[in-house]
């Protein structure tokens, strides 16, 4: 037996998202994969667990070794990103704000850098709508670039949030 | 104001120091967390994505390197340019515990 819950977007309140696993996990629901923006959680024994959510861009048995070792085991991989889940009280997979500071700034980067590929790519496609008629190519085009700057600016807002977040925490 | 780094100035954080050690010898990466956290009595302890960014940063400093792999985990160790860092970091730690004996034990402020 399955249930469902709904993503609220990894990269936009991670933290939200982690305590619904956590609370989950006390009800005996547990984690077990993701399909699409889905949690996918199966039933079992009610349990205290932390999650915690890294967005690695490489993942590797040397890399996830520094987790096992530390008692965080990996439920979900995916894309750029990594659930893990623990016993509650185990050490954070951050154990200082810098690290985590870098994490995000890297994160921050990346996605800004595609959300200005895709918004330059957007603002150029709806000019040259209005020069030419391509027909229903047009709208193709439109959504396909319109989906991908979504994609990609809605998680640079989200990691400059919880930068912003975290740098009034250590300040 | 940018924050200036440790790896830029050499002076170290508590962790990166303890860290450094560790690697004096030959040692996986994933086992550094431990002796971290046996070298202090577990008074500092590391996280797992702290432990790997840091270390990935100590590499890119080249204060540590790789020097081998066993079951697809890296093995590492201090380089002689982490060595001079570690050193000069001890002596400047060192230094500043001599003042504080003086003060705190000879011309008592407090």
């Amino acid at each position: 037996m399955a249930k469902y819950k709904m993503c609220s977007g990894l990269a936009m309140m991670p933290e939200h998202d982690m305590k619904l696993l956590k609370d989950m996990s006390k009800k005996g629901w547990h984690l077990v994969g993701m399909k699409g923006l889905l949690y996918r959680f199966e039933k079992g024994d009610p349990c205290d667990y932390d999650y915690a959510l890294n967005m690695e861009l490489t993942i590797d048995k040397d890399m996830l070794s520094y987790y096992e070792a530390s008692g965080w085991h990996p439920v979900v991989i995916g894309p750029g990103y990594q659930i893990f889940r623990a016993k509650e009280g185990t050490v954070p997979i951050f154990s200082d704000k810098a690290s985590e500071e870098e994490v995000l700034l890297r994160n921050q980067k990346q996605s800004g850098k595609w959300a200005s590929v895709f918004g330059i790519l957007l603002a150029a496609w709806l000019i040259i709508m209005r020069m030419i008629d391509l027909g229903f190519i047009e709208s193709i085009v439109l959504i396909a670039i319109s989906t991908c700057f979504v994609f990609t600016f809605l998680p640079y807002l989200g990691f400059s949030r919880s930068l912003r977040k975290l740098r009034k925490n250590i300040s | 104001m940018a924050k200036i780094s440790p790896y830029e100035t050499g002076e170290l954080t508590d962790s990166i120091f303890l860290i450094l050690l560790a690697t004096l010898k030959p040692i996986h990466g994933y086992r550094i967390m431990q002796e971290v956290m046996d070298m202090t009595d577990g008074i500092i302890v590391i996280g797992p994505a702290t432990m790997y960014t840091t270390l990935k940063k100590l590499k890119d400093a080249g204060w540590i390197m790789d020097v081998g792999e066993e079951d697809s985990k890296i093995i590492y160790e201090i380089t002689e340019e982490g060595r001079k860092i570690l050193k000069n970091n001890f002596d400047y730690r060192k230094n500043l515990i001599s003042i504080a004996e003086k003060w705190l034990g000879g011309k008592n402020h407090g």
